[in-house]
């Protein structure tokens, strides 16, 4: 079973700050084809997990990050350096995953309502529902566990899974994921926190005594 | 005077609703709260007998979430890619730049 924290690092942590060699930014600009290739090498990983957990398909994923690079070489001259040069590759490929999700049409995933019905219930500002912690026995078998979590991961709205992915998995800034999708960092934590409780009640089900 | 006033009035300042601090957790957690405001609703996760396993399960979620790698990207990634750029943008290259 996975350590319980008590507090989440505010600064991006360090799957997200891993140590890699510096890019030259001017030479990346300027078309320079070794500094292309660095960071496709250092962000193909990354942006390659983001990107399927959008459209949800190994082949449609590697043909999406191969377009992303392909864009953002041909579009370095549009960069404005209000952002990391990653937040803005990220920004990309978001965008790119999501046309491809919206034409593929492979949705499968929970409605707004649905969100919304897993959102804990209040009366007078108290909590109407009851809670006890988990059972331990129930949340032993890893790969079990593994496998309920990733499935309700999966059925989250593309949006909510998108932020989620970006700001818990990935473990990016709120600013960054704010950035890449261009909202608000309010906004950011409003939307982490209602995909947060819906997948709490999601697993509820399994885990609860 | 005013110090005191101020100490006086934090002191009898109700205790957050669960529905408040609920509002706030991402922002809790992300620890961005005012100080007080933070220290005011730990109290509250830490007393009240239904936020408080709430919490719990809320903190195990994040928890289980960051365990979430299934997604393995193929071998050959990185390979292909850097073959699929060469080729195109061998193929294009000068008019490229130009006309995005």
């Amino acid at each position: 079973m996975p350590k319980l924290k008590q507090t989440q690092a505010q600064e991006p942590s360090t799957k997200a700050r891993s140590a890699r060699a510096p890019i030259d930014l001017e030479a990346l600009l300027e078309g320079d084809p070794k500094a292309f290739e660095q960071l496709v090498q250092q962000e193909s990983t990354r942006l390659y997990r983001v990107i399927y957990r959008i459209v949800n398909d190994h082949h449609e994923a590697e043909s999406v990050l191969q377009e992303t690079f392909l864009q953002a070489y041909k579009r370095f001259h549009t960069f404005r350096r209000e952002s990391k040069v990653t937040t803005w590759l990220y920004a990309i490929g978001i965008n790119l995953a999501r046309a491809s999700l919206r034409k593929s049409r492979r949705y499968d995933t929970l409605s707004d309502e649905d969100i919304e019905r897993l959102q804990p219930g209040f009366s007078r500002g108290m909590h109407t529902g009851n809670y006890e912690a988990w059972n331990p026995h129930k949340m032993a078998e890893r790969s079990e566990r593994k496998r309920l979590v990733h499935e309700a991961i999966r059925k989250l709205p593309p949006d909510y899974r998108l932020v989620v992915t970006l700001r818990d998995i990935e473990e990016l800034s709120t600013a960054e994921v704010a950035h890449i999708l261009n909202i608000s960092d309010g906004a950011v934590r409003v939307r982490l926190h209602r995909a947060r409780q819906a997948l709490r009640s999601l697993l509820d089900r399994y885990f609860r005594s | 005077m005013l110090h005191l006033l101020e100490k006086i009035r934090r002191i009898f300042r109700p205790s957050p609703s669960c529905q408040e601090v609920n509002r706030f957790l991402a922002e809790y957690i992300e620890g961005v709260l005012p100080a007080e405001t933070q220290a005011r609703f730990k109290m509250h996760l830490d007393q009240c007998a239904k936020c408080k396993p709430y919490f719990e399960q809320y903190l195990m979620t994040l928890e289980l979430v960051k365990e979430d790698e299934e997604v393995n990207p193929p071998e050959e990634l990185l390979e292909h890619t850097i073959e699929f750029l060469r080729a195109h943008l061998n193929l294009k290259n000068g008019e490229d730049r130009n006309d995005a």
